[in-house]
């Protein structure tokens, strides 16, 4: 039976930054500026103490409350996230006693970013394919704000906290969207231009070293999240195209045949970009973080949920998704788009 | 594209009237010379000369005609 994605909900937290505010904070950019750029007008901040795993566990309730499933019916549980509650247990095992889940079902937390989405349906993928489990609930959900020092005015810009659940299960005989070939990508070369520094163990003791500037005059502080813009750009321009090509020619598509481009929404001027470069009409390409931001794992289900709500993805659509970034990793897939998402109430 | 064209592209880079840079200016000297505008330079050689340049190569330039012998423009 193959995998097919029934429903995704999510969920942000309640308090707002918008552009005024950080105009306020940085007098230097104008909030028309900012949205111009970066194509983003609101991030939402997590509270103290609100961890990605209260993100995740809430989109997941939203998820059950709609009906579409049953907590009891979930086989098999990942979380995709980078700001655990603790280095131990799995956050993915404390949420399966929040949640409800069997206790028979399997439970792992996956660590990884921008790419996660589409390393956590490939996961969900291979489970349901090859018959370990009938449903898997995935969750991609990360508090990005708190690792974000209060002076890093461009990752404050960009970032915002936010979590995704996604209904993965068996396609029965009646229509589902369908998850085609996985195709991955790793270069640990460029692990240095996104990255926490301190916090773990390789540096172990280091924490309190003070922030400095890289050679761009960006703020660099290894107690917090380092963003090298210039070199991470200059990645996505040297992978996203020849990314896209592999995932097109693991389907034997050429880019015409496809509906719809998502790509890691990762800030408009980024994707402008790579749009022209790959020659996507605006109209078959998703942007959606206007309203919350870089969400890292989480923006590729949720631009496919405010697509679905928008009615912009058709039936029988192909839609192709790419994932990029920390690591750097990427990875992609094409989404046989034959039944539509089951949308929970909101 | 020509030396003067790549030159009225970088003024707009520095939200500056055409023909305002001349070359000889230096990068740090000009408001804005920031990591914005280092995106904004390697969007631009990537699009209108199909060349991805390394940041490193541009945090190297001293100038603006540095910045344009980053292009490698024909003839330049």
């Amino acid at each position: 039976m193959p995998a097919s994605i029934r429903a995704i909900a999510t969920h942000f937290p309640e308090a707002v930054l918008d552009n005024a505010q950080l105009a306020a904070r940085f007098p230097d950019w104008t909030p028309e500026k900012i949205e111009q750029k970066t194509g983003i007008a609101f991030r939402r901040v997590a509270a103290e103490g609100e961890t990605s795993s209260d993100l995740a566990c809430q989109a997941a309730a939203r998820l059950f409350a709609s009906g579409i499933c049953r907590p009891e019916e979930i086989g098999y549980l990942i979380l995709v996230s980078q700001s655990p509650d603790h280095f131990m247990p799995t956050s993915a095992c404390i949420l399966q006693h929040r949640l409800g889940l069997p206790t028979s079902a399997g439970a792992v937390d996956v660590n990884q970013g921008c790419s996660g989405w589409i390393y956590g349906l490939g996961l969900a993928k291979a489970i349901i394919e090859s018959g370990q489990a009938a449903r898997v609930l995935l969750l991609t959900a990360e508090t990005f704000s708190k690792f974000m020092h209060p002076e890093d005015k461009g990752s404050l810009t960009i970032f915002g906290d936010g979590a995704a659940a996604t209904l993965v299960e068996a396609a029965g005989d009646s229509p589902g969207n369908i998850v085609g070939q996985m195709v991955y990508g790793t270069d640990g070369s460029g692990a240095d231009n996104l990255i926490i520094r301190n916090g773990a163990f390789r540096n172990r003791g280091l924490a309190g070293t003070a922030p400095g500037t890289d050679k761009f005059g960006n703020l660099c502080s290894a107690d917090h999240f380092y963003m090298n813009g210039p070199e991470v750009f200059n990645f996505t321009l040297r992978t996203v195209p020849s990314a896209v090509n592999a995932v097109l020619a693991a389907h034997a598509l050429e880019l015409d045949q496809v509906d719809i481009v998502v790509f890691h929404q990762a800030n408009k001027y980024m994707l402008d970009h790579l749009r022209q470069k790959l020659r996507i009409p605006s109209e078959r390409f998703l942007l959606a973080m206007r309203d919350h931001g870089n969400i890292t794992s989480s923006t590729i289900p949720n631009a496919l949920l405010i697509a679905e709500q928008e009615g912009r993805i058709r039936r029988g659509a192909r839609v192709l998704a790419l994932g990029f970034g920390v690591g750097y990793s990427w990875g992609g897939t094409v989404l046989n788009w034959e039944a539509g998402l089951s949308l929970p109430k909101s | 594209m020509s030396r003067q064209e790549l030159l009225h592209e970088i003024d707009e880079i520095f939200y500056l009237s055409r023909g305002t840079l001349s070359g000889k200016e230096k990068l740090k000297e000009i408001e804005g010379w920031d990591s914005m505008a280092v995106l904004n330079f390697i969007s631009l050689l990537d699009s209108r000369c199909a060349i991805i340049v390394a940041p490193d190569a541009i945090a190297a330039c001293v100038t603006v005609d540095d910045l344009v012998r980053l292009a490698e423009l024909p003839g330049a």
